[in-house]
């Protein structure tokens, strides 16, 4: 059990390494931008309103448990806090410091982003006495779908002795953006295999536009919605089942945007 | 990349080192205000870890920038591998070439170049009113994991809001013969008052005497009369005063609440 021996200091030179360490370990368990050295020290050191005494490390026994990444005008841009240690407790500190701070700047208002599923960063935000001021949302085009097929896939456990064809028949009008796909899959033995084109052995096809595929990726939920209101297509239809199975693997993570990763 | 079009005699072209001033241009007069400055354009696209000038386009007519396109580059962490997405953010196209498919151009020629990379997502953030013509694009809205939280620390905000109500006090007859004073303590901000007097509104932060004064939590004080009886019942929100004052004050918070 950690002495409660909390000490917060500011942002000194090669404290990034463990502060890289500490937020991706802390968000593992999310898809958010990958952190290097390079990238941390420009979206956070570097930004323009952000002061090396802006950052705020919390340390328990000379060790790093904690940060946050302030704004002269009072963002947040970047907060982790070490899950083996009393979570309350050091955002309460480290928060009374991030007030200050941000007063003495004279900035308006203290805005923090977190990950909306934690129950905790809700309880002690509440008691800080900081509102919810909504989600954080984006919007996306998919510019290579096989790519991000692959990617998806890569990231799923395919059962075992799972052997598969589909062909992919992605169609789109309307939009002047969004591209039309036409690509293979192949699962054997565990493995996947994406290849553009059209298929040279039997399989099974799925017939739809790029935009209703990639809500369906959103929620593999509303894939019966989407047959029967003649959005999906599948050839041969009694074989719908696998087309549900596999895109409940192709399921796309939600996404979680840290302050820093926004310009 | 240099590619043109004829009817337009327009040329798209990657960005070249003494772009930035104009560019910067166009991105504020596209606001209408002071969006960008000069440190923070290089900081974010000149500055930008992956930063390749042909993440920027601009388009060109007789030797002038009209219009420009910006995008970087960004690794997404997807468990064990990483996904190359392209940020997209501030295509603007000069007032006077608008509605000419310039912008539209543009979305297409960095949409390619992303390809080109290796990227296989387009992300943007856009403002929720932007939101049906970036959907019209092809665009999805996609929910995050990020919820944003946020306390109010200084009273410009307060101020802003409370001083807007004076043009509307103006054409109230049975406001003019209202004096009152409301004292605002709140959690975390600094005390101020509210003076209403001769049909006009005063916000003041020095000390000064007061008819009522409210106090608590912040976050129970909206124009949304359930929150703020539910503030008043839990007693997290306190409204303090001689019962006298009250008529007036319901009559001053009726117009408050508008604002």
């Amino acid at each position: 059990m950690p002495f409660d021996n909390y000490c917060i200091r500011t942002y000194k030179e090669g404290d990034e390494i463990k502060l890289i360490e500490l937020f991706t370990k802390n968000y593992s368990q999310y898809v958010f931008s990958a952190r290097t050295k390079e990238y941390w020290l420009w979206c956070n050191k570097k930004r323009p309103d952000v002061k090396p005494n802006g950052i705020f490390i919390v340390e328990n026994n000379e060790k790093i448990i904690g940060y946050a990444v302030v704004s002269n005008t009072g963002n947040v841009y970047e907060f982790a806090i070490d899950k083996n240690f009393d979570f309350t407790k050091i955002t309460s500190l480290l928060f009374s410091k991030i007030e200050a701070y941000a007063k003495s700047k004279g900035a308006e208002a203290i805005t923090v982003y977190v990950p909306s599923d934690s129950k905790k960063f809700k309880k002690v935000f509440f008691e800080l006495g900081y509102e919810n001021d909504g989600h954080v949302n984006f919007a996306m085009i998919v510019l290579n779908m096989p790519n991000l097929i692959r990617k998806l896939l890569s990231s799923s456990e395919i059962p075992k002795g799972w052997n598969e064809n589909f062909f992919f028949d992605l169609k789109q009008k309307g939009y002047p953006l969004v591209s039309s796909f036409q690509f293979c899959l192949k699962i054997k033995d565990g493995k996947t295999y994406v290849k553009e084109g059209k298929p040279k052995e039997s399989c099974i096809h799925i017939t739809t536009n790029t935009t209703s595929f990639i809500e369906l990726l959103l929620e593999p939920k509303k894939i019966f919605q989407a047959i029967f209101q003649k959005k999906l297509k599948i050839t041969p239809s009694y074989k719908f089942y696998k087309v549900i199975k596999l895109i409940s693997l192709l399921r796309l993570p939600k996404i979680y945007i840290s302050y820093a990763d926004i310009r | 990349m240099q590619t043109s079009d004829k009817n337009l005699k327009i040329v798209f072209r990657e960005y070249k080192e003494g772009d930035e001033a104009e560019i910067i241009n166009i991105i504020n007069e596209a606001y209408d205000k002071k969006v960008i400055e000069k440190k923070t354009w290089f900081w974010k696209y000149k500055n930008h870890p992956n930063f390749s000038p042909e993440n920027i386009l601009v388009c060109e007519r007789k030797g002038e920038i009209i219009a420009s396109a910006h995008s970087t580059i960004q690794k997404l962490r997807f468990k064990d591998s990483q996904l190359l997405v392209g940020i997209g953010s501030d295509v603007v196209v000069k007032f006077s070439y608008r509605k000419q498919g310039i912008g539209l151009n543009l979305f297409k020629k960095l949409g390619d170049k992303l390809m080109q990379n290796g990227v296989s997502i387009r992300i943007g953030f856009f403002a929720p009113q932007l939101l049906p013509y970036y959907r019209k694009l092809g665009y999805i809205p996609i929910p995050t994991s990020t919820i944003i939280y946020r306390k109010n620390i200084g009273l410009t905000q307060y101020k802003k809001r409370i001083l807007c109500i004076n043009k509307r006090l103006k054409n109230r007859k049975d406001m003019h013969d209202v004096n009152l004073s409301i004292k605002f303590d709140l959690e975390g901000l600094p005390p101020f008052i509210i003076k209403v007097m001769n049909g006009k509104v005063d916000f003041i932060t020095s000390k000064n005497i007061h008819h009522i004064l409210i106090k608590g939590d912040p976050r129970f004080l909206k124009p949304n009369i359930f929150i703020l009886l539910k503030g008043i019942i839990s007693r997290k929100l306190r409204v303090e005063g001689s019962l006298r004052y009250f008529p007036k004050f319901f009559k001053i918070f009726k117009i408050l609440r508008t604002s």
